[in-house]
């Protein structure tokens, strides 16, 4: 039992450090054109689902990561329509 | 002598005119290019002057830009900065965020004496601890009979473990179907009631459960989407009794809290009986668990042009007590195109009791329209809405088959804050709130 909460501590630890969401940060002009043009498809589709989709101006880009972070798990959103979905809304 | 000077003086001025002449051609060419080359050389000096100009500026602004970082790397060397960047790296922004939704309303039944306000406020509150682990909580305060209830609607910690993996842990609502997990908040839910499976003795799985769960989502580019969730949990738990005296088995207020408010004991000298009813199940009755999945697909390409279809299926198997099992699946589809929507869910519920089983189904169906393109401002902001559904109680009381149909209207002040009208016709038509009329303010922040 104590190499078990032994090793699921190393796991979580080692998750804590690991790099955030892969370098959205350095990705290129063209790039981010592409994702923001990837997220304001899926905006309507991915929000619009459940409910009215809410615009990016109602809250402010880094409120938007913990938000998006919440409905990506929610959602069942794989990583890539998150950080689309993400970009859009901060773009906004 | 005479004429030998004017001959003389004629071939002089010839032979000066001779000589002169060509010279000073040639003198007014050599010029020209002389002028061409100074021109040339004016430009070449200019061009020189310019690129020698736009190298400067290069430098120094590569000079600044490298001062910069210097002096970003000196004042991070600095002592305690270091530290607090690693830190501030290492959390991200914005660890903190409130946000939920609450409601009041007013309900009028007809033949009941029951007509009231209701209101809640549920806040959700977001910790986000870096870019992989959240903790969430949304914690309910609801006026329930003269007091206010507080209760703990989830509480749970989520890792992202990958792109199309997250472990989740911790009290959650239980994702079968799509209602319970994420259409029953009001600002999202398009009526002010639920629908019969989710409501009340009609209720056939439970809204939360508490254990830990695997789940994502997988783009197949043209062949679609996929999402899932598997989990396990400690499980259903039944209270004893049939719906509490005076209490309707259907078609019920819906503004109430989701978890039933069950408090009396299960018998299991006794087991459980016909028509038990859902009940909290904060700690496990057995060592029997509970496992459940719930599987979805999207085939539909996302740019929306054909719309956006869901399509799923979901279970929920658990050991109600030493000797029962509880068996439940569902399946759900839901259609949006434009300014229609679509949606409807079937759920199946069996209480194992060897050859006496206690079998439960509930549906329904909604579809709603925004008339955005019909009505002029500020009417183009009102959406209609109407549902049916219903619930079935087999082997156990078979003329309890209550059937619902609702309709409503949504004036939408912003995508977050609807105000809601509905009317609901229950069935059979003499139950004691056949007719009735709900009203409710929506916000979501």
């Amino acid at each position: 039992m104590t190499k078990q909460i032994g090793a699921i501590t190393i796991f979580l630890a080692v998750l804590c450090i690991m790099p955030s969401l892969a370098g959205a940060d350095e990705t290129s002009k063209a790039e981010q054109r592409a994702l923001f043009r990837q997220g304001a498809q899926l905006w309507p589709q991915s929000c619009g689902a459940c409910h009215k989709a809410r615009p990016g101006g109602e809250r402010s880009p880094s409120e938007w990561e913990t938000i998006m972070m919440h409905m990506r798990v929610r959602a069942n959103l794989p990583g890539q329509h998150a950080r689309a979905i993400l970009h859009y809304l901060k773009s906004r | 002598m005479g004429t030998f000077r004017t001959w003389g003086a004629n071939l002089l001025a010839l032979i000066l005119l001779i000589s002169v002449s060509p010279n000073a051609g040639l003198a007014g060419s050599a010029h020209g290019d002389e002028m061409g080359e100074l021109r040339d050389e004016i430009r070449r000096l200019k061009q020189k002057t310019g690129d020698l100009e736009r190298k400067l500026d290069e430098v120094e602004a590569t000079g600044k830009e490298e001062r910069g970082a210097i002096e970003a790397r000196v004042e991070e060397a600095a002592p305690g900065k270091a530290v607090e960047g690693a830190l501030s790296r290492y959390w991200g922004d914005s660890r903190a965020l409130v946000t939920g939704y609450g409601f009041a309303g007013y309900q009028w039944d007809d033949g009941s004496d029951e007509n009231s306000f209701n209101a809640a406020f549920v806040p959700i509150a977001l910790f986000r601890i870096n870019d992989r682990i959240l903790f969430e909580a949304e914690v309910e305060f609801e006026l329930e009979d003269n007091q206010v209830e507080v209760g703990l609607e989830y509480a749970l910690a989520d890792i992202i473990l990958t792109d199309n993996i997250t472990l989740s842990a911790g009290k959650f609502l239980l994702p079968f179907n799509e209602f319970a997990e994420r259409l029953h908040p009001a600002w999202i839910n398009k009526l002010v009631s639920f629908p019969s499976p989710y409501e009340g003795a009609n209720r056939i799985v439970p809204f939360t459960e508490l254990g830990a769960q695997l789940r994502g989502g997988v783009d197949m580019g043209k062949a679609g989407l996929f999402d899932y969730a598997i989990y396990v949990a400690n499980g259903p738990r039944f209270d004893t009794g049939e719906a509490e005296e005076g209490e309707e088995p259907s078609g019920h207020a819906i503004t109430r809290s989701l978890e039933d408010d069950a408090e009396e004991e299960p018998s299991e000298d006794e087991g459980v009986p016909y028509g038990a009813r859902l009940a909290k199940n904060f700690e496990d009755l057995n060592r029997g668990k509970a496992y459940g999945a719930r599987v979805g697909f999207l085939p539909l390409p996302p740019d929306g042009k054909m719309g956006r279809l869901r399509l799923g299926a979901s279970t929920y198997n658990g050991q109600a007590n030493e000797n029962n099992w509880y068996y439940a699946w569902g399946i759900d589809a839901s259609y949006r195109y434009d300014l229609w929507e679509l949606r409807g869910e079937y759920l199946h519920g069996t209480l194992d009791r060897r050859g006496q089983d206690d079998t439960r189904e509930g549906w329904y169906v909604q579809g709603s329209y925004e008339l955005s393109r019909v009505l002029p401002a500020p009417l183009d902001r009102l959406e209609v809405i109407t549902r049916y559904s219903g619930a079935n109680r087999l082997g156990s009381d078979p003329l309890r088959k209550p059937r619902q149909v609702a309709v409503g209207f949504d004036y939408w002040l912003t995508p977050s804050v609807a105000l809601k009208l509905e009317y609901d016709h229950n069935l059979p038509s003499d139950a004691s709130d056949s007719n009735r009329v709900l009203s409710q303010v929506a916000v979501g922040f």
